[in-house]
């Protein structure tokens, strides 16, 4: 399993001092590779990683099982015409991609 | 980036009561570097912190960060999100050599390089201290969480 580095747990606590992902429903929005999915994937009910470029949701599906985070879809699309329903999700998240 | 927040509203459920305040249920999360760029540093085993330059961008003549902020304000003034809270921390990349820095520049930095001048001060640090200096980068990341409101007409 990967390591935390400082920053990361820097990172990580602050995130979870903002917001609640407690089954959350959460679309995280430029995903990359899944670093960011990966301080809060445990405890959501569901995410939902967007992002253009294929090989970096590859880099996300096995970052995500290596932190056994499992209950997550991968979508190969653009944040400007999200597939789905309007009022669908609890938070979104833009890590590092606005 | 202003049709990717319009997205992110449309998508994202209006709390059902007053969050009153961290960790708030319903939102949006935006985390990034602060303006501003990077430093390379280096510390000394006693404490000592020389600053060896900048992380210069690459982008000449476009701001990735005035362009979101313009996005941010925009949908604010449309009255879709207000912020609700926003901190701060550093993230800091350490590095047992010059060449450790600049190769990780040069491979996981799509929008910074390592100009001359930093790369040079930060040799020297390194010989000056001979084996007990730390190279590092460091920047600031804020994150924010905006709520999301109801009148967007």
């Amino acid at each position: 399993m990967h390591e935390l580095s400082d920053s990361e747990q820097a990172e990580r606590k602050l995130l979870h001092a903002l917001a609640q992902f407690k089954d959350a429903l959460v679309l995280d929005i430029g995903a990359g590779d899944g670093r960011f999915v990966a301080h809060y994937g445990a405890q959501a009910a569901f995410i939902h990683l967007i992002d253009l470029d294929i090989d970096d949701l590859a880099d996300a599906r096995q970052l995500l099982g290596d932190a056994g985070v499992t209950r997550y879809g991968l979508h190969n699309t653009t944040a400007e015409r999200l597939p789905f329903p309007s009022e669908h999700f609890d938070l979104a998240v833009f890590s590092w991609s606005l | 980036m202003v049709h990717a927040l319009d997205e992110a509203w449309r998508v994202l459920r209006l709390a059902d009561h007053k969050q009153s305040g961290p960790p708030f249920r319903n939102g949006l999360i935006d985390i990034r570097p602060q303006p501003g760029d990077p430093m390379v540093v280096v510390y000394s085993r006693d404490g000592e912190e020389i600053n060896c330059g900048p992380l210069r961008s690459k982008e000449s003549g476009y701001n990735r960060h005035q362009s979101a902020e313009q996005a941010l304000k925009t949908v604010a003034e449309a009255g879709k999100f207000s912020i609700a809270e926003a901190r701060a921390f550093e993230w800091i990349d350490e590095y047992e050599s010059a060449d450790e820095l600049s190769k990780d520049v040069d491979e996981g930095w799509s929008t910074r390089m390592l100009d001359e001048d930093t790369a040079l001060a930060l040799m020297h640090a390194l010989d000056r201290l001979d084996g007990a200096g730390t190279a590092i980068i460091r920047q600031s990341i804020r994150i924010r969480f905006l709520r999301k409101l109801n009148d967007a007409s």
